[in-house]
């Protein structure tokens, strides 16, 4: 019966171990992802939900610098000479439908697109 | 091309340099490139109107020329794509009936936003050039209307100046 009790115990244990990390990737999923674009060619994806830094580098002195800090992406730095991207507001799921530049962040001198995509877009 | 033509062009050129200037000292939507008062445009209306069509080319490209090579080499492009065509419309627009400065100001203002799209509708992902293009279109709307005036009052006070002088 003991041992019964124990094998119960532990495969509850199990069980809850193996659905935080499910509820982690779901909780991310939710938060949407943002696309980092070069032209209209997609150069990387990343899930919204987690703090990290995106560094693109195009050569010839052309470097973007993306932070998301899991609530919100912004481009942190860029070697353009207008600066726009960088003066552009952060973007989130709090802000993508009232900001005059939806969900994206656009650096013109590099070519360069950041979009937020929610979560419900494919 | 007389000298007295020569002089006229390089002073209102240097004026166009510095209301060009002056446009990026005066920030109406940071960050959001396209978005600014045009303030240039007036040398341009009054080329236009006081000068003619080739002096008002040739104003146009020495303008975009000289700012971008001082100030934004990377927004040369845009600005040659804007204000050609704004220019376009501009000269046809004055030959309509019915219209004044005011009105030849606004549909400058709103091509040269269209132009400049469309060099980015080339550039980046045209979705987000989409996104956006409502926008800079209300503003090419607001600020043409707002330099028109600016011109009109300009243009006014130096023809009353040009006519006391006799």
């Amino acid at each position: 019966m003991k041992r019964l009790i124990y094998l119960c115990v532990a495969a509850f244990c199990l069980s809850g171990c193996a659905q935080v990390p499910a509820a982690e990737t779901a909780a991310l999923e939710e938060k949407g992802r943002v696309d980092v674009y070069i032209g209209d060619e997609l150069y990387q994806t990343a899930p919204f939900g987690e703090a990290q830094t995106i560094v693109v580098d195009q050569g010839a002195g052309m470097q973007n610098t993306i932070e998301l800090t899991g609530e919100t992406a912004h481009m942190l730095s860029s070697t353009c000479d207008t600066q726009d991207c960088v003066q552009q507001s952060e973007v989130g799921p709090h802000n993508y439908q009232q900001r005059m530049l939806g969900g994206y962040i656009i650096c013109l001198p590099h070519g360069l697109v950041v979009e937020y995509v929610p979560p419900e877009a494919p | 091309m007389k000298a007295k033509a020569v002089a006229r062009l390089g002073i209102l050129s240097a004026l166009a340099l510095v209301l060009g200037w002056l446009d990026r000292l005066i920030p109406i939507a940071p960050g959001l490139p396209g978005i600014k008062l045009g303030l240039a445009n007036t040398v341009l209306l009054y080329g236009l109107y006081m000068l003619n069509g080739k002096s008002a080319l040739l104003l146009m490209l020495i303008k975009v020329l000289l700012t971008g090579f001082l100030f934004s080499p990377s927004g040369m492009l845009f600005s040659f794509a804007g204000s050609s065509l704004s220019l376009c419309m501009m000269f046809l627009a004055k030959r309509l009936p019915f219209t004044n400065i005011v009105a030849v100001s606004a549909a400058g203002g709103v091509f040269h936003n269209v132009g400049q799209c469309l060099v980015a509708w080339r550039m980046v992902l045209g979705r987000a050039v989409l996104a956006y293009l409502p926008w800079l279109l209300a503003a090419g709307l607001v600020m043409g209307l707002l330099t028109g005036i600016v011109a009109k009052y300009t243009l006014q006070a130096l023809q009353y100046g040009k006519a006391r002088r006799g």
